[in-house]
């Protein structure tokens, strides 16, 4: 190895010029750059905020620049976090700095009273660097193909919905609907989605189609669904004629062994029908030329879809056809059923715009095409079909969504900006906007919507927060049928009261221990939970509404049913109501002596209830119609909601007044004992 | 062949130095846009739409379908609400029009709401104040505010 020993040398002896000379300059350039280093490091970003923000503190003119605080770091092991943002914003847990100027000023809101700084860091919430000092440093704004950019304020939601897993995550909007949006439109269905494993997916089954349908209404629907139903939740599969031809021949083939009810149509009264029609609220859950609920199918152009015959059995037992459907077995005589089923295919028997297809059945020969294309588009993830496999999932999985590293290039040739939030967006919006061949359908999101559901799957990140700082929806099961313990199924009523829920799907509009349907808003259709009903109202008052329900909040448009309960069946209902689905905490009864109840009309009259309530003659609309109401209410009930409304109906229009249990009770004493009106009795 | 490869580094380089301004157009910053409201008002309205718009219709003008039971009725609020000073309308808000010694037939909902709702009510009843401005905000859903 030739290894060079310098020989010690005479210091008289000559060294090169050349080499001082790069040595010389070597020298300088290390000076200086310890010098730049030191000055550079004194002049910090963070280092001149802190000066400001002294001279803040003191009310000095802002021109001190000694960063006496020093760098200031939250460090969060189980977050994997490390957070030096407060070492520029220096207020932003002092409410005092509401009004101070950026980068100084106090959180806005009440956030940092639940997500304290120490415990939550910034960057946890906000996304960007939390290691960085300077302000390009730290992510803030958008940055190009920066890996974790600060949220915007637009998608803050997104990064609530790592942590807080619930399906409505308290004070959030955006994520909330998004993710009601997605357990709406099925995505659970075709992907695998973290938080939604609980999800049902709700679509009809296709047996006996060729029963129900003609071949002219499937080739519109599987054309264009919104085309019949503006607000379809099956999506448009944007098909060509031909599949679509052949996916008709495949599903009008005959599947399973379903056989309609008979009935003799010439004494059909449609007259009848259409009484019967308003009379049974059916408007709460179909809407019919623009108006009525949203929880089931639009009926305004029912009889161009569905036959007279099948109407007529649907409605006789619709569980028969559909057992997992949120329609009630309503208790109509035979002749009621067919005057009903002749109503709705006469009135509103018109084709939609752009439905005259021809009725001309399809070749059989393409039924086998049409099943390729049945199980291509995953059409069995939703609909169930006598003699089909259930097969995997068709999509990807939807697990680190939020983190998903996207190719730009086909993005940029579309004319697509290449950011995460706007690529699900344009891809919620419509697939075929991204990709041509996407499989996916297009849902028909408004902007709104897309916006949400956006929101919703940014939430779904790569690393998911530990357990111990998520929250997520309680598996509740009423303590009076059996322990928390039961596996966490949702609940199942049992029994002949069961059977009696099953029958009349109470359940598709109320709730018991959390468990009912949730419509696409994300709240079940009725403000009503059935949990602790029977310490609510009275027993006498549930059987006579089970059985003949009325208008008790005259201006809400969602009323129950007219279900027909036969007296037998509201008996048990109401029985089983008032024994078990009760709260001892509120129970209760309230002094009825004169006094009180004076003392309670002048209450009623300080805080201007008449505003929302009829008493007598006179009063609001908003609230019930308070005349004769003791024997609806029982007062423990009435008690303890006027003291706390809003914990027993978050969001309700019954303000919170702050009354004393004093005056709860005096109130109490005087509204229930308001007469009865006689004229017109307090209901229909 | 090198000259091509040289080309091709460059070009990444190029592209992986300048942050290119992403091409096309953002839809969902538009899609969140809620009329001209920042996002604040925007939730403020929402509040009023829930708890408020039964009386005093959805955008404010007095119009809502309980206003005609009472008297004196909800005002409109283009006209009135300027004549209110920015505590004031808390007052109302929070302690309902009694607080001003006014008919009580404006509840209160300091109890009801958070903190954040009311500052988001009163930012959205601020835009709303600001003459010439109209009132904010798209029209409420036919069932909004009848619970």
């Amino acid at each position: 190895m030739g290894v060079a020993v310098v020989k010690p040398q005479g210091l008289g002896r000559r060294v090169s010029p050349g080499l001082l000379l790069v040595f010389g300059l070597l020298s300088v350039a290390l000076v200086a750059t310890v010098v730049w280093a030191v000055w550079k490091e004194a002049r910090a970003e963070w280092r001149v905020w802190q000066g400001r923000y002294a001279a803040l503190e003191a009310g000095a003119p802002v021109t001190a620049e000694d960063g006496a605080r020093g760098l200031q770091q939250i460090w969060l092991p189980d977050l994997d976090r490390v957070d030096r943002c407060t070492s520029c914003h220096l207020g932003i847990a002092e409410p005092e700095r509401a009004g101070a100027p950026q980068p100084f000023r106090a959180h806005p809101g009440r956030w940092l009273e639940i997500h304290r700084p120490d415990r939550y860091g910034c960057t946890a919430c906000h996304g960007g660097q939390g290691e960085a000092t300077s302000y390009r440093g730290a992510a803030h704004g958008p940055i190009p193909y920066w890996p974790e950019p600060m949220a915007s304020r637009e998608l803050m939601e997104a990064r609530c919905g790592t942590c807080h897993r619930e399906r409505r995550p308290k004070g959030t909007d955006w994520l909330a609907r998004g993710r009601a949006l997605m357990a709406d439109r099925n995505c659970t269905a075709c992907h695998e989605v973290p938080g939604h494993d609980a999800a049902e997916v709700r679509a009809p089954r296709l047996d006996g189609l060729a029963l129900k349908v003609p071949p002219s209404w499937l080739r519109g629907w599987l054309k264009k669904p919104n085309g019949y139903l503006p607000k379809s939740r099956m999506g448009d599969f944007r098909l060509s004629e031909r599949d679509v031809e052949a996916l008709a021949a495949f599903l009008l083939q005959p599947h399973g062994k379903l056989a309609l009810d008979r009935t003799d149509w010439s004494k059909a009264d449609t007259e009848k029908g259409g009484e019967l029609f308003r009379a049974s609220r059916c408007v709460t859950c179909h809407e019919v030329n623009g108006r009525g609920g949203t929880l089931a199918p639009a009926l305004t152009h029912v009889g161009a879809k569905a036959s007279r015959d099948w109407l007529y059995s649907w409605i006789r037992d619709p569980h028969r056809f559909q057992p997992k459907t949120l329609m009630p077995r309503f208790q109509f005589r035979d002749d009621e059923a067919r005057d009903l089923a002749a109503y709705l295919s006469s009135e509103y028997g018109e084709a939609p715009e752009g439905f005259q297809a021809s009725d001309a059945a399809p070749s059989p020969a393409l039924a086998e095409e049409g099943r390729g294309i049945y199980e291509k588009r995953g059409c069995y993830s939703c609909h169930e079909l006598e003699g089909f496999p259930a097969l995997a999932r068709i999509g990807p999985k939807l697990a680190a969504i939020g983190d998903r590293v996207l190719e730009p290039a086909p993005l940029v040739a579309r004319g697509i900006r290449t950011t995460l939030p706007n690529w699900l967006f344009t891809k919620v919006s419509g697939p075929e906007r991204v990709l041509d061949a996407a499989r996916m359908p297009t849902f028909g999101f408004a902007e709104d919507e897309a916006a949400a559901v956006t929101v919703a799957l940014l939430s779904l990140r790569a690393r998911e927060a530990p357990p111990a700082r998520t929250t997520r929806d309680p598996v509740r099961v009423p303590p009076a049928y059996g322990s928390p313990t039961s596996g966490g199924k949702p609940y199942e009523p049992q029994g002949e009261f069961g059977a009696l829920v099953r029958r009349y799907r109470c359940l598709s509009c109320h709730t018991i221990g959390g468990s009912g349907h949730v419509t696409a808003t994300g709240a079940p259709l009725s403000t009503v939970r059935l949990d602790r009903i029977g310490s609510q109202l009275t027993r006498e008052h549930l059987e006579r509404y089970i059985a003949k329900p009325y208008g008790v909040r005259v201006a809400l448009p969602e009323r129950m049913p007219h279900l027909n309960v036969a007296p037998e069946e509201a008996r048990t209902l109401a029985a089983y109501l008032s024994t078990v689905m009760v709260d001892d905490a509120i129970e209760g009864t309230v002094p009825v002596d004169a006094v009180t109840v004076a003392r309670g009309k002048q209450l009623f009259d300080r805080h201007g209830c008449v505003g929302c309530h009829i008493v007598g003659d006179k009063g609001g609309y908003v609230g019930p119609d308070l005349n004769g109401c003791g024997a609806r209410l029982k007062p423990g009930w009435a008690v303890a909601w006027l003291l706390e409304p809003e914990r027993w109906k978050p969001g309700t229009l019954e303000p919170d007044h702050g009354l004393t249990r004093p005056e709860a009770e005096a109130l109490t004493a005087y509204v229930l004992s308001l007469p009865a009106r006689k004229a017109k009795g307090a209901g229909r | 062949m090198s000259r091509s490869w040289l080309g091709l580094v460059a070009l990444l380089a190029v592209a992986g130095c300048r942050a290119p301004s992403p091409p096309g157009n953002d839809a969902l910053q538009a899609a969140f846009k809620d009329d001209a409201l920042s996002a604040r008002a925007a939730r403020g309205h929402r509040v009023f739409l829930q708890r408020c718009a039964t009386c005093h219709g959805p955008r404010g003008r007095g119009d809502g379908q309980n206003a005609y039971n009472l008297q004196p009725p909800p005002p409109d609020f283009q006209e009135s609400l300027s004549r209110l000073s920015p505590a004031d309308r808390r007052r109302v808000v929070e302690g309902g029009t009694a607080a001003l010694g006014r008919s009580p037939l404006c509840p209160p909902w300091g109890r009801s709401l958070g903190p954040d709702d009311v500052d988001a009510l009163l930012a959205w009843l601020e835009e709303a104040a600001r003459p010439a401005a109209g009132l904010p905000g798209p029209d409420a859903p036919a069932a909004c505010g009848a619970r």
